[in-house]
């Protein structure tokens, strides 16, 4: 048996429990409605440089593909701002002229992601409102990190230049002063330098020896070092684009992005059973909380009995009663039931009509 | 419409009334031997304020004089809200508390309504002591008076929550009408206000402002009975 009180209080309050029902599935159609999103893909070739376990940018892991290691690097890249804001740049999504909010602005905005297809291949995605910007941002990706890569290995060659270069002065020195000394010993000592003379095995003349030998290998090392180092600044562009090359340059989209189903039924009508269930719960709420009287049947358990009740009294009849004509009639006729109550004797009006007696 | 709406409104206030008198005892016509009605002093009071007491009391009062043709005399003894007297266009006019405090006598404070058997008593100025008139022998005189000269004598109580002085002048009455507003007054308060008239003859409860949302298809289908 459906309590009365229950369908009165929902009847009551029809108009206050369709407002969720209403709004809710609007307010995700209007948080979730998007303009049309353009996809611009683009698919790099990486490797792991010859000789060289490290990539370019940032550390690997053995246990990862060249791809997934590269990917790694460039999401790292990509969740900084400065990085996207260079995008942002190099793409001409943002002039000179802009802010560095409105940059900041922007660049947070950039919907741009990196996955490893393959083992070798990545693909930068770049969404955008137009397909030339999604195009212009997904090149700027691979550019700026390419940039980048160059950039890392020219700065890890200028430092290891300067280093080998101080290292090869003070190894030079060394040299030369222990050539002094093999001089210095050879005037003393001249038969020392025929190997069949037995001066020249004299242990102190080949100490001396060795150690010239010793800083010679030192000094070579350094200087191929030096020169190694050398050939890794000069190529850093091409070895950059050697384990970096890009296989599908960005492309342009034609069509916008398909919405799936899903996001466009699914969520306004997850939203309208939200909105039932709010207004269920605030029915639920107000039925339980209402300890008053509406009908006779509310009386039950007190022992008075129920004379009779007295209908509502508004001007407008029922059908001005949810209307502004109603609402406006019962403003200007506040005391409307008790001028019909003093109606049924007498004048119609009440206060008109009385006398002493 | 506004004619139409207003007597239709008042034909269903009427058929309200008749009912509260068939259920409250007050309609003695089907006896069958026909003898003057005992006179009747009945107290209208509610809750709390704005329940509809002074309306109910107001319509109770002329239904009576109208449908009985029985002389009704209908007091205003809530002393806070003076609302008949607004009612009636008698602000400022001297009424029961006068008659009570002795300045006054009971007819010079009597209003006649014009083309019916009803006469209308006032508040009154609001008195010093009301607790201490609620409780004279004064009132309990001047109430046996008004019966002598009414078959009715429609009382308006004060709000019962609001005024102690409500159960006093309760008792002084034959019989007590609680008036509750439909969806306002609560069960809670409904029991408290009981417990006070507790000594007094209560004839019934009154619902009233009572209004139904549900649409009568949706009664019928789930069987819904107000």
């Amino acid at each position: 048996m459906i309590s009365g009180k229950l369908i009165e209080t929902i009847f009551h309050r029809l108009w206050i429990l369709a407002i969720p029902v209403i709004l809710t599935p609007i307010a995700v159609l209007a948080l979730t409605a998007r303009s049309d999103s353009f996809e611009s893909r683009s698919t790099v070739w990486v490797s792991s440089p010859i000789g060289d376990a490290q990539p370019s940018v940032g550390q690997s892991s053995a246990y990862l593909s060249p791809a997934q290691n590269q990917v790694q690097a460039l999401n790292d890249l990509l969740s900084t701002e400065l990085f996207r804001q260079t995008v942002a740049r190099t793409a001409g999504i943002v002039s000179a002229n802009d802010s560095p909010e409105t940059v900041a602005a922007v660049a947070v905005k950039m919907s741009i992601s990196a996955a490893a297809t393959g083992v070798n291949l990545l693909t930068v995605t770049a969404r955008a409102a137009a397909p030339e910007r999604a195009q212009a941002i997904a090149s700027a990706v691979i550019s700026r990190y390419q940039n980048r890569g160059t950039e890392e290995i020219q700065r890890a060659a200028a430092s290891s230049g300067q280093y080998y270069t101080q290292q090869l002065a003070v190894a030079q020195q060394a040299l030369d002063k222990r050539r002094e000394d093999l001089t210095t010993y050879l005037r003393a000592n001249p038969k020392a330098v025929d190997p069949t003379n037995a001066a020249s095995l004299d242990l102190n003349y080949r100490t001396i020896v060795n150690q010239v030998d010793q800083q010679v290998k030192v000094v070579d090392g350094l200087v191929q070092s030096l020169q190694g180092v050398e050939l890794r600044q000069a190529s850093a562009p091409q070895s950059q684009q050697a384990s970096f090359s890009v296989q599908d340059p960005a492309s342009r989209p034609t069509a916008p992005l398909s919405v799936a189903s899903t996001k466009k039924y699914g969520l306004p009508f997850a939203g309208l059973l939200f909105g039932i269930l709010i207004s269920c719960v605030y029915v639920y709420f107000k039925f339980r909380t209402d300890h008053t009287i509406r009908t006779g049947a509310d009386l039950a358990g007190i022992n008075v009995p129920l004379l009779g009740t007295v209908p509502d009294l508004r001007p407008g009849g029922r059908v001005a009663r949810y209307t502004p004509l109603g609402w406006y009639l019962m403003w200007r006729q506040r005391d409307f039931a008790r001028r019909t109550a003093a109606s049924i004797a007498g004048s119609s009006t009440a206060n008109a009509g009385v006398s002493a007696r | 419409m506004t004619v139409a709406t207003e007597s239709k409104a008042t034909l269903d206030l009427k058929e309200a009334l008749r009912e509260i008198h068939i259920m409250a005892g007050l309609d003695n016509t089907s006896s069958t031997t026909p003898q003057k009605r005992k006179p009747l002093a009945i107290g209208v009071t509610s809750a709390t304020f704005g329940d509809g007491k002074t309306t109910v009391a107001i319509a109770l009062a002329a239904s009576l004089s109208e449908d009985f043709a029985a002389d009704v005399t209908l007091v205003d003894a809530d002393f806070h809200t003076h609302s008949i007297g607004r009612e009636y266009g008698l602000q400022g006019e001297d009424g029961l508390s006068e008659v009570l405090a002795g300045t006054r006598a009971l007819e010079a404070v009597t209003h006649r309504v014009a083309r019916a058997k009803m006469s209308v008593i006032t508040a009154g100025s609001t008195p010093a002591d009301p607790a201490r008139m609620a409780r004279s022998q004064h009132l309990t005189d001047l109430i046996e008076n008004m019966k002598s000269a009414n078959e009715y004598v429609v009382i308006d109580l004060p709000a019962g929550l609001h005024s102690m002085n409500t159960p006093v002048l309760a008792k002084r009455c034959d019989g007590v009408v609680v008036v509750v507003r439909a969806g306002h007054t609560t069960k809670h308060d409904l029991e408290r206000l009981l417990h006070l008239l507790k000594d007094s003859n209560v004839l019934g409860i009154v619902v009233n402002r009572q209004s139904s949302s549900v649409p009568a298809w949706v009664k019928r289908t789930l069987n819904i009975n107000h």
